[in-house]
């Protein structure tokens, strides 16, 4: 694969906390594409991003956006990037008007109009100050500033977290729209995962710091499965094919990444259906078992 | 790449003016006011220099503070620069607010009614490197610290001088010792002051004034060495 052509190649990242480790994670963003990253709170995704912009150090592997190293070339990785963080925290007595100019500089291709015109779209009150904003004004003020210098690579940590649902519709179009222009990749990470659903080219799962698949979101419809069936029929063979298991008083719903042998192995009397993304997160690893080969 | 450099030290300058001009803008005017005061009852240009250098400096630290205080390191560290550029970016915001405080001191000093000091007391070589010096070592270990420590690092450490300077005079006063107490505190002062004055004495002026440059340029070199470890160690 030709590397250059990836927004985003991460390898083998590791990042070591007390109490929590990010394991050795490998994902690669084609440009052009969304990516989807997801996985319960506490799962990595907030540490993965805050490597790919160099806020906490790593202690093994190799991030590189656009063909460049995210150390080495940090500046210019950096001006490529529009980010917005989960929990948007600029200077609390500056009005918005002056953040925006504050950064402006830094910014070969800052695109003042633009911004203006984000501004005025979100209905962002210019004068005021940035502490006296809700949490989704922060996250919409945040977004503005993301998407006004031609960014190549926008992340979103948890962007969705304090939206209204009518804005979340509107923010989810205007990533796919985004990628009108091809150069423009989008990593997202949430958990809600109807977002995901509806916007995501590919998805990313991480659970307890460890990389669980990052696949196409067709691959992901296409391959994983929801298995239920009366308790009874849980044995112990059919325990150790699946992924996750919850045990309920009426049955038992289980997961599986091979939906097609799941057709074969389990006869009737078993429900098996397509598993969305909130099914694996929610039964991925139920219950001790394995991981995906 | 100097162009560069210097085009993200310059926004990295204007970024701080601009977000940081609501603190600084007060500040320095309590500041103007307090030198309005000063001028017209010190008589001793030496240490009225002292005095404005300590003042300025902690002034110039403001920034640091404010950042530390809302958590905004970590989106300074998403725009594009380097750490080594947001911290060298805290050096320049330093000095230039040292100058624009001691252009307002020496303005109060020339212009203000009942003035018992002069601009000429600053301008000239000597007063300039008095003022360069003590701004040097006291910005040197205060701008890693406040780094490392922010607002209530340095609030502790001045609580903790002051603590230790009562603790010294106490124990100067019951052992009678008060005379080898201050002499020991003001040993390394001495030892600086007359390094310097021998420079002064035996080398030529120019030659003297490019040592002491240098020597200036040094400390600060150090210090920027030093304050860019510890922020390249701050996880955000």
């Amino acid at each position: 694969m030709n590397r250059m052509n990836n927004a985003l190649d991460i390898e083998g990242v590791c990042k070591r906390y007390e109490g929590f480790t990010l394991h050795d994670v490998s994902l690669q963003l084609p440009r052009g594409y969304i990516m989807g990253l997801i996985g319960p709170n506490g799962a990595g995704k907030t540490t993965l991003i805050k490597l790919m912009l160099n806020l906490i150090r790593r202690d093994g592997g190799a991030i590189r956006m656009f063909g460049l190293d995210n150390l080495e070339d940090e500046a210019e990785v950096k001006s490529r990037i529009g980010f917005v963080p989960d929990e948007p925290r600029y200077h609390p007595d500056a009005s918005l008007s002056e953040l925006a100019s504050s950064v402006a500089p830094f910014y070969a291709n800052w695109d003042d109009d633009r911004f203006r015109h984000l501004a005025g779209e979100f209905e962002l009150p210019l004068k005021k100050r940035f502490k006296k904003l809700s949490h989704g004004m922060k996250t919409k003020f945040a977004l503005a500033m993301a998407l006004s210098h031609g960014a190549e690579l926008v992340l979103l940590d948890e962007p969705t977290t304090g939206l209204d649902p009518v804005f979340r519709r509107r923010l989810l179009d205007m990533l796919a729209g985004l990628l009108q222009d091809e150069r423009v990749s989008v990593l997202f990470s949430s958990h809600i995962t109807a977002d995901l659903e509806r916007a995501a080219d590919f998805v990313t799962f991480l659970k307890d710091g460890r990389l669980v698949f990052s696949s196409p979101m067709d691959q992901v419809a296409e391959n994983w499965g929801v298995v239920k069936g009366g308790q009874e029929m849980l044995d112990a063979e059919a325990h150790a094919f699946l992924q996750g298991v919850r045990v309920r008083r009426h049955g038992f719903e289980g997961l599986t990444s091979r939906i097609d042998e799941a057709r074969r192995r389990f006869g009737n009397g078993f429900v098996i259906e397509r598993a969305s993304l909130e099914d694996i997160m929610v039964l991925f690893g139920k219950e001790g078992s394995n991981h995906e080969d | 790449m100097r162009t560069e450099l210097l085009h993200r030290d310059m926004s990295l300058l204007r970024r701080d003016m601009i977000l940081h001009w609501r603190v600084m803008v007060p500040s320095i005017l309590f500041y103007a006011a307090f030198q309005g005061w000063i001028v017209r009852e010190i008589n001793n240009p030496t240490l009225w220099l002292v005095f404005i250098c300590v003042y300025m400096t902690f002034l110039t630290v403001i920034p640091i503070n404010v950042d530390d205080k809302a958590g905004t390191y970590a989106w300074s560290c998403t725009l594009p620069v380097t750490r080594a550029d947001l911290v060298r970016g805290r050096y320049v915001t330093a000095w230039a607010l040292l100058a624009l405080m001691l252009t307002l001191s020496i303005a109060l000093a020339a212009l203000m009614p009942g003035s018992k000091l002069t601009a000429g007391t600053v301008l000239n070589p000597d007063g300039l490197l008095l003022v360069l010096g003590i701004a040097t070592f006291l910005l040197a270990p205060l701008i890693p610290f406040t780094l490392k420590f922010g607002m209530m690092g340095v609030m502790l450490m001045l609580v903790f001088f002051q603590v230790l300077a009562a603790a010294l005079f106490v124990f100067a006063k019951a052992t009678g010792t008060r005379d080898a107490v201050e002499g020991g505190v003001a040993a390394p002062f001495r030892v600086i002051i007359a390094g310097v004055t021998a420079l002064h004495d035996y080398l030529p002026y120019l030659v003297f004034l490019v040592v002491v440059l240098a020597a200036l340029a040094l400390v600060n070199a150090l210090s920027y060495r030093f304050a860019l470890a510890i922020f390249r160690r701050k996880e955000l």
